[in-house]
């Protein structure tokens, strides 16, 4: 805003991009030295951190670098919606290098508020006034609810201390059962809503439909990445003592959220609640993961992460411009890219078949992981319905396709600029390339 | 002396609380609701929690009541105006209260207070305490909050922002 008051609008998005840079920088710049913790050790620098928080800036730059195009037409707001944009992956960093509840809290919180802002932002749309509020008022009772499991939990044990807390677990197994078990389970509840599971699922679809569609790619990148990568943490470095009771709960869960995501797309014409849709099933997965796999193999996580984010960020990078020209959000919209545009189209096409888990690609190495993990724990049910869902998800994504392939097109034309279509294709590179060597990166990691 | 002073404190405030409830006039209602956060707050001086004490009386007695009475004004709430409520939901209402209460008895009755003599329980409520710990073990947290408030300001501007 500084900037914006020195007449300097044009350096706004460099400086920003430049800014993340150094700090993806900073951030790796730990890579080879051992664990470390920050200021009484509120905050760890650990291998895993430093992955999911390189993960979540690569995809702020990528989001940030959209936003040039996406807020053209409302240069005024521009530094704003990027200090927003910024204070939001400030509060999922901390999410992800916390090693303190109350640190966990407040990058919950940090991100929530931004996002609320973020989707009630398009003033002007009723949808996207009717998103925030919604929104706003589930993610507040959720985040009351998760702050009140923080308080039962300090009542049971007498500190929120990763660390402490997890030798408290381990060394007193039968102490304040009651407060213990309600906490874990109100905490279990306020990361489900965050991360978008099952029983807390509501608010998604129409969230992400009502919210202008560059947010709605954060929210579905950054926001749920974060989330899945605070509970991973949490769960793992905290609460497994205690794993015997949440595991039916996340079993259930993910196999709850895996069917409501995939057969719910089935039936969305518009994109973005499709998505919505498909976005809650990768959660699913994603959930699996957090269940089966070990804290030694986080990197399978990552890489999920990282490959669902990707395909997204490109798969929304097309839908911004596609609905900006038809002025649409349907599937409709798509109809006939091909023949209008066909760059679009086809790194349209990669994403999302990457996101429908087709062999080569980047999601079906990551739910072959994720699934193999569940399997050598022996839980077989799950693996079937969730293969069943993934061959079912294939239907909506195929929807896509028939739209952009089979579809008579019409004359609106589809304004976008070289170089979005270049950094468009880049992206389609790299999803390429981190589809095509599974196994070193989980090596280098 | 100690206990004379918890008396009266108590006395005020469980008298200002009923009046908040049984007076007609809201304006009434909210001054009453300022005596009771009043004593409420002298409570807490009682058990050693300045801070504590301090906080209420700005936040609530100062803030949160100034909102009050503006909305009251703004309203324009009168007695002829007052809705009459059907037999039935007062009926719920008594009920669905007493249910609160004898939830709170319940828990109320297992306390020990003689499990409270922890040796720093009587300082834990100093400002010095407090400060001490708020800068030095918690210092990141309370630093990030600003962050926190920051977000939520420029939120505010973003969304009120005239068009121009």
């Amino acid at each position: 805003m500084l900037i914006e008051l020195m007449g300097l609008r044009k350096i706004l998005i460099p400086f920003t991009i430049l800014g993340l840079m150094a700090i993806l920088y900073m951030n790796f710049m730990h890579w080879n030295e051992p664990a470390e913790s920050y200021y009484n050790s509120m905050y760890l620098v650990n291998r895993t951190t430093t992955v999911f928080n390189g993960i979540l800036l690569v995809f702020a730059l990528i989001i940030v670098f959209l936003s040039a195009n996406f807020y053209k037409d409302e240069q005024n707001h521009w530094s704003d919606y990027l200090a927003i944009y910024m204070f939001a992956v400030c509060g999922a960093m901390l999410m992800v290098g916390a090693h303190h509840l109350l640190m966990t809290f407040i990058g919950i919180e940090i991100l929530s508020v931004s996002l609320y802002v973020l989707a009630g932002s398009n003033r002007k749309k009723l949808e996207s006034n009717e998103a925030g509020m919604k929104y706003f008022l589930m993610g507040a009772f959720a985040s009351g609810i998760l702050l009140f499991g923080m308080v039962l939990l300090y009542g049971a044990t007498g500190t929120l201390h990763y660390e402490k807390l997890s030798t408290f677990l381990y060394s007193h197994t039968t102490l304040n059962i009651g407060f213990l078990y309600s906490g874990l389970i109100l905490i279990l509840i306020g990361f489900l809503f965050k991360v978008s599971a099952a029983p807390f699922h509501f608010w998604s679809p129409d969230v992400y439909q009502g919210s202008p569609s560059l947010v709605t790619a954060f929210m579905a990148t950054v926001a749920k990445i974060a989330a899945i990568a605070s509970l991973y943490l949490v769960l793992n470095q905290v609460f497994v003592p205690l794993h015997h009771l949440y595991d039916v709960v996340l079993i259930i869960v993910s196999i709850a959220t895996i069917c409501i995501g995939n057969i719910l797309a089935i039936i969305q014409s518009n994109f973005k609640r499709m998505m919505a849709y498909s976005g809650i099933s990768h959660a699913g997965f994603m959930l699996v993961g957090i269940l089966a796999v070990d804290f030694n193999h986080w990197d399978l996580i990552a890489y999920y992460a990282a490959g669902y984010g990707i395909a997204n960020l490109i798969g929304f990078g097309v839908a911004i411009v596609v609905f900006k020209s038809m002025q649409n959000e349907n599937i409709s919209a798509f109809n006939g890219l091909f023949f209008k545009r066909p760059i679009l189209a086809v790194t349209l096409t990669i994403a999302l078949l990457s996101m429908a888990s087709i062999p080569p690609m980047a999601g079906f190495w990551g739910k072959y992981y994720v699934l193999s993990a569940a399997l050598s724990k022996d839980l077989l049910l799950l693996v079937l319905i969730a293969i069943v869902n993934t061959v079912l998800s294939v239907y909506f994504y195929f929807k896509v396709f028939v739209a952009i392939y089979a579809r008579r097109a019409d004359n609106t034309p589809i304004d976008v600029s070289g170089w979005y279509k270049g950094f468009l294709i880049l992206l389609t590179l790299v999803l390429i390339a981190i589809s095509l060597m599974p196994d070193m990166i989980a090596r280098c990691l | 002396m100690r206990e004379y002073i918890f008396y009266f404190l108590a006395l005020v405030s469980v008298i200002s609380a009923l009046m908040v409830v049984f007076s007609r006039n809201p304006i009434h209602s909210v001054l009453y609701l300022v005596v009771c956060f009043f004593s409420i707050a002298g409570h807490y001086l009682l058990l050693n929690a300045q801070f504590l004490a301090v906080v209420h009386v700005i936040i609530y007695a100062g803030a949160i009541m100034v909102l009050f009475l503006f909305v009251i004004m703004l309203l324009n709430l009168n007695k002829e105006s007052e809705p009459h409520k059907p037999i039935i939901i007062k009926f719920a209402s008594v009920i669905s209260a007493s249910l609160l209460v004898l939830v709170l008895i319940a828990a109320m009755v297992n306390i020990n207070p003689a499990a409270d003599s922890h040796p720093t329980l009587h300082t834990i409520g100093m400002v010095r305490e407090l400060g001490d710990t708020l800068f030095k073990e918690y210092l990141l947290p309370f630093e990030i909050s600003s962050v926190l408030f920051l977000t939520a300001m420029v939120g505010v501007v973003l969304i009120s922002k005239k068009e121009s």
